[in-house]
């Protein structure tokens, strides 16, 4: 089980396209809005930009890499080889998700440590709430990627769902623009999608403020459901 | 001892039937094979063995286990092989080996695998990188790593060139020779003349026959034909009066004699009695491909009459 997370950690290290995508774009992000905006005015806005910055990349990791290598793993058969050794497939998913749960952190914690050291946006207002908030969003977007994992029926299919739910959801999700910015029709229906949750869960945080309890439910009902779909529903060959 | 015990195996799969009733047993230290055409049922059945799938009815037994109840414990004592299974491209030779090893209890020293199997100087190459018979090598490595007392290798050498599939055969070999039972599923008939201790034929999802090789040759295909050009005119009457000559036919100069036991010799005699000499001599000695072509090929259609075919054919739909 160790072995199999210290391989899985390599292989994500070898993949350009996940560092990238998880670490690099954040970061950049974060520092293009801290040299055009200059922040520190306090405007409820400056809550958007580093949020969004942790969205995207954990969006990203959880709808569209988790997925493209799971159901990538299926079709060359090496969940099917895992399946004639003594450890369960199970385990090789297991370290994946451990994996991407380190990347995750390692994510958030830059774009926080970059954006208030270096930019000057402020701190989260509420730890405890920005911790929560971090975890039960780690967990709906993973679940959101394993159910996709288990429809897809190879690495490219799992790769366009992907890519396409993530889109959807960064715009409901008031990702892409400031939810404040958004009819308000398209706003309600992001209350209730995973990445919109999480968002408004982010900036509510990183305000000071408690996270509606809406958002924090939203996040636990996906990961909880999805995920008990997914092991329902999920094929090992 | 017996490693591998299978009686009466049946698997469906929805209304399909893939196997149908299989029944073999193999023996410690050999080399066992499965032929069949595609679809015969070969895989399911190696994969019931294995542990991978649940046999409708049937009993299986495998190093003294139930497959499917005690499928972890047997698979710490197994090596598989699949067919169509891959490794992460990006990881290297080394890495796959440590990684598998750390799946078994008292794994093989993998350094020393590699410098066994001569791919110490690809220790850093990732998966993707390997030539076809380098990633085969590889393959036979990961299902050794775990001092397996058997193992299962199933359509090994498909997709190799015929230079890296003999290579193989002698890994296999070699395999054999440190005391590791081997199941070997392939459609090569070379391949299982070649490696095979024993071989069991199956078609459409059951038994055509089990025995050696050569024992399935001389069963399924007696007869054998010699073919020469006398250098003198030849009474047919001298060989067809021979007890080893069935058929005797002339076309132009061209003489083709059809026999079983010991032809060549007893036409060879006759002519050298006769002071014939024969020239173009050519002996067809029926290989494992026909015997296969005549054990598998008439069942399709229903006759079923095959010498060593087991009793009446049931036509069951190919996958």
């Amino acid at each position: 089980m160790t072995a199999l997370t210290k391989y899985e950690l390599k292989l994500f290290l070898r993949d350009p396209a996940a560092t990238l995508i998880v670490l690099v774009l954040p970061v950049g992000i974060v520092a293009l809005f801290g040299v055009v905006m200059s922040p520190g005015g306090g405007d409820a806005i400056e809550t958007f930009f580093p949020s969004a910055a942790i969205a995207l990349g954990l969006g990203q990791l959880g709808m569209n890499l988790l997925p493209s290598t799971m159901a990538g793993y299926r079709e060359k058969g090496i969940l099917r080889r895992m399946a004639g050794t003594p450890v369960h497939p199970a385990a090789l998913l297991g370290a994946q998700l451990v994996v991407g749960a380190l990347f995750a952190l390692v994510s958030m914690a830059l774009v926080v440590a970059v954006g208030v050291v270096a930019f000057g946006f402020g701190p989260p207002g509420s730890i405890p709430a920005f911790l929560l908030t971090f975890v039960l969003g780690v967990m709906s977007l993973f679940a959101v990627g394993l159910l996709v994992a288990s429809i897809a029926p190879s690495g490219r299919v799992a790769t366009g769902i992907g890519v396409a739910v993530f889109f959807v959801s960064i715009v409901f999700g008031g990702v892409f623009m400031p939810v404040e910015s958004l009819p308000a029709f398209i706003a309600d229906v992001g209350d209730f999608t995973p990445l919109g949750a999480f968002m408004r869960a982010l900036r509510a945080s990183w305000a000071g403020a408690w996270p509606e309890p809406l958002h924090l439910g939203v996040m636990a009902v996906v990961a909880l459901g999805f995920s008990l779909l997914s092991a329902k529903m999920f094929r090992w060959e | 001892m017996t490693v591998i015990d299978v009686r009466n195996l049946r698997k469906e799969y929805g209304p399909h039937v893939a196997v149908d009733d299989v029944s073999f047993s193999v023996e410690h230290g050999e080399i066992f094979g499965i032929l069949g055409p595609n679809g015969a049922g070969k895989t399911t059945t190696v994969e019931c063995v294995e542990g991978l799938r649940r046999a409708d009815a049937g009993t299986l037994e495998v190093l003294g286990l139930d497959p499917h109840a005690d499928g972890k414990r047997l698979r710490r004592r197994i090596g598989i092989q699949l067919q169509e299974s891959q490794i992460p491209e990006r990881l290297k030779v080394w890495e796959a080996l440590d990684l598998h090893s750390s799946f078994y209890d008292t794994p093989t020293d993998w350094g020393r695998l590699l410098d066994d199997w001569g791919l110490a100087a690809k220790r850093d190459t990732p998966f993707a990188k390997l030539s076809g018979g380098q990633k085969q090598r590889l393959f036979i490595m990961l299902a050794l790593v775990g001092s397996p007392e058997l193992v299962v290798l199933d359509e090994l050498t498909t997709g190799l060139d015929p230079q890296a599939r003999r290579d193989t055969w002698e890994l296999i070999e070699r395999v054999r020779a440190g005391g590791v039972t081997v199941l070997l599923v392939t459609h090569f008939m070379e391949e299982a003349e070649r490696l095979c201790d024993r071989v069991m034929v199956i078609d459409a999802g059951r038994v055509v026959a089990v025995d050696s090789p050569s024992g399935l040759i001389s069963r399924a295909v007696p007869e054998q034909r010699v073919r020469f050009r006398p250098s003198a005119p030849l009474d047919e009457r001298l060989l067809t009066g021979l007890p080893e000559v069935t058929r005797v036919s002339m076309t132009g100069t061209r003489v083709e004699v059809s026999g079983n036991g010991d032809l060549l010799h007893a036409v060879t005699s006759v002519l050298a009695r006769h002071r014939i000499v024969a020239a173009d001599l050519r002996v067809d000695q029926p290989s494992l491909d026909d015997a296969f072509v005549a054990l598998t090929a008439s069942r399709p259609h229903g006759s079923g009459g095959s010498p060593g075919a087991s009793e009446g054919a049931s036509d069951h739909r190919r996958g």
